[in-house]
């Protein structure tokens, strides 16, 4: 039995770089996933060469990625849409028929989420700070509250086509990985992968909360191109003059490949576990249970 | 259609066409009244926003309500009780009595760790949430938080909110009423005006009636919020709940309370409108609170939220999945194939 698997997030969350360390990871013969059919997408070598991947430009279908793990067949429907496209879902309750299929199939969600994003200004909250709202201009800030709307309307959406009762706990895997966990560290932010989460999505962490079992809901903070993602260029872009922080960068990335992603839990945030496979394997062994 | 309504609160033009007869208070021609606006429901000049916050359009099936973001008509209600009845409460209360800020309250409240262990499972009226949200935030004045005035609809229309309340869920239904509805009975009670008959719709469709008192209001010499014409607007209510909906519950919500404590000199009135309320609504009054004007108290959550909430779901039976003989008794016939489709969702 194929137990498919389905990624999703926005532009620009890292999905793409993601997906190319846990297909390096996967390849190296200690691996607990194996890989019995990879993408091309994903062996691309750009990352084993110290390039991080440039935004994802176009969407394909029908590509399949098969893992085993535990003797359980895997199958990840490839999210390389455009992050765009989800944002689209989110706001709209027209989907595709090929979104309605991917859906149905999903027995499992890896949603991927940017820690960068700015904390969201609370609209729904009674102020403190809040002097600036004597201006009656609208700011950037107002469209923060429809984000989060838009997140919870999508895995609405998502329940009434999976036919999975509202008003049940959820028992769908979900694994939530909070991306550029690095920048967290660097700032040396006090903060779980799952309060910040909260406290950049307040409504949508509620809604997520409440509506999910427990057992089937995992948040985590993760770095997959480590420390050095900062320093690190799309290769197209590379300079032709490199600051000697990027030269370094590139050469230690490269250098110690293997050990460079990492995933921090909620209980020990700032502790790095160099295994990126980590949710994906919560994951794995949550789907068919 | 064009509409007109006059900001001015004891003006009787709300909401009405221009037939050439408009009554103006002024005396003034309706074309020179500086207090008059146009509210044109049917013209695409409202913003995208504004559109959004608008009920849905009238062929939807049950799958577009069911998943809509935008405000429910009551006649739509129906698909969120095909198993369950589930429960509608009406805000009401003189213009300025905190209705819209409590809707918001409620919204916060959810999202926060609450004695009455309510939290937010999900809502088929998100945009509508969101652009009295953003309404709320962005309104005329420079006090924050001070939401727009709610502006009167020929039809009535409600905001969602799926609560779940110690692992149950619960679908709550919640109407934002004008309160320039309550301040027209207030100066005229024609049972033949358009407020009058507004106000008895939703006293008809509701199951519990948020009944919102500004404290702060009784001492002011100002005519429309005295001690006096809150008196009469508690005695023009009490006649439409007993002529339309007499086995209504009532919430009596004391709101801007806070503002009572910089006022002791004028306790005596706030007493006497409250005593007087209670005597009115004892039959059918379920519970007292009282709310915090957030405005002044920014930063404060909001106190006794979570209880008026709690308050709206005790009349409702619990979302519960059924046996399927259960459920045929309970599914009217004319819903059996919407629910049929829909069994798995609900």
């Amino acid at each position: 039995m194929i137990n498919n698997l389905l990624i999703i997030g926005e532009p620009a969350t890292g999905k793409s770089n993601f997906l190319r360390m846990l297909a390096y990871n996967w390849s190296l013969k200690s691996s607990p996933v194996i890989q019995t059919k990879t993408p091309s997408k994903l062996l691309s070598q750009d990352v084993l060469q110290g390039y991080i991947i440039d935004r994802t430009q176009e969407a394909y279908k029908n590509v399949q990625w098969r893992l085993r793990y535990q003797g359980k067949e895997i199958e990840i429907e490839l999210p390389e849409y455009n992050g765009e496209e989800f944002l689209e879902l989110a706001q709209t309750n027209e989907w595709k028929q090929e979104w309605l299929e991917r859906i149905q199939e999903c027995k499992g969600i890896i949603l991927v989420i940017s820690s960068d994003k700015d904390n969201v200004y609370d609209l729904a909250r009674p102020a403190e700070s809040q002097v600036e709202t004597k201006n009656n201009e609208k700011s950037e800030d107002d469209k923060s509250l429809n984000h989060d709307l838009d997140y919870i309307a999508f895995f609405q959406q998502l329940f009434y086509i999976k036919k999975i009762s509202r008003k049940s706990k959820k028992k769908l895997p979900l694994v939530i990985v909070m991306n550029f966990w690095d920048k967290i560290l660097k700032e040396k932010l006090e903060i779980s992968p799952e309060q910040k989460l909260k406290s950049a999505m307040p409504w949508f962490y509620e809604f997520i909360n409440t509506n999910w079992h427990k057992d089937f809901l995992n948040i985590y903070g993760i770095s997959p191109l480590g420390d050095h993602a900062e320093q690190l260029f799309v290769k197209s872009k590379y300079p032709k003059n490199p600051t000697k922080k990027a030269l370094e960068a590139k050469e230690r990335f490269v250098k110690d490949l293997k050990s460079q992603s990492w995933v921090v839990t909620n209980d020990k945030p700032k502790e790095k576990i160099e295994n990126l496979s980590l949710p994906i394997t919560w994951l794995f062994e949550k789907v068919g249970s | 259609m064009m509409l007109y309504t006059c900001d001015y609160s004891g003006c009787a033009v709300k909401n009405c066409e221009d037939n050439g007869l408009l009554p103006c208070l002024e005396g003034n021609t309706f074309q020179d009244c500086e207090h008059i606006k146009v509210v044109n429901i049917e013209s695409n000049s409202e913003t995208d926003d504004e559109q959004n916050y608008e009920y849905e359009e009238d062929d939807t099936d049950f799958k577009s309500i069911i998943s809509s973001r935008n405000l429910i008509k009551f006649e739509n209600i129906k698909f969120f009780g095909l198993e369950n009845e589930p429960s509608i409460a009406t805000l009401i209360g003189l213009p300025n009595s905190g209705k819209t800020s409590l809707l918001t309250s409620m919204l916060y409240m959810l999202r926060m760790d609450n004695e009455q262990n309510l939290n937010f499972m999900g809502s088929s009226t998100l945009n509508a949430w969101s652009n009295l949200i953003s309404l709320t935030l962005y309104a005329y004045g420079n006090t924050p938080r001070h939401p727009e005035r709610t502006i009167d609809k020929p039809n009535t229309q409600y905001l969602h909110l799926l609560i779940n309340k110690d692992d149950k869920p619960y679908d709550l239904l919640l109407g934002d009423t004008a309160g320039e509805i309550f301040s027209g009975i207030v100066e005229n009670n024609d049972i033949e005006s358009q407020e009058y008959e507004r106000i008895k719709k939703w006293v008809s469709e509701t199951k519990t009636l948020l009944i919102c008192l500004d404290s702060s209001d009784y001492y002011t010499e100002d005519i429309w919020i005295s001690k006096e014409n809150h008196m009469i607007f508690i005695d023009r209510l009490a006649e439409i709940i007993a002529d339309f909906n007499p086995e209504v519950s009532i919430v009596f919500i004391q709101t801007k309370y806070d503002k009572v404590d910089e006022n002791h000199e004028n306790f005596q009135y706030h007493q006497e409108v409250n005593d007087y309320f209670i005597e009115k609504f004892s039959r059918n009054l379920i519970g007292i609170a009282k709310t915090i004007s957030i405005t002044a108290k920014q930063g404060v959550p909001p106190e006794d939220i979570d209880k008026i909430l709690s308050l709206c779901l005790i009349n409702t039976p619990l979302l519960e999945v059924h046996s399927q003989e259960d459920m045929d008794k309970n599914i009217l016939n004319e819903v059996t194939s919407i629910h049929q489709h829909l069994k798995e969702w609900i």
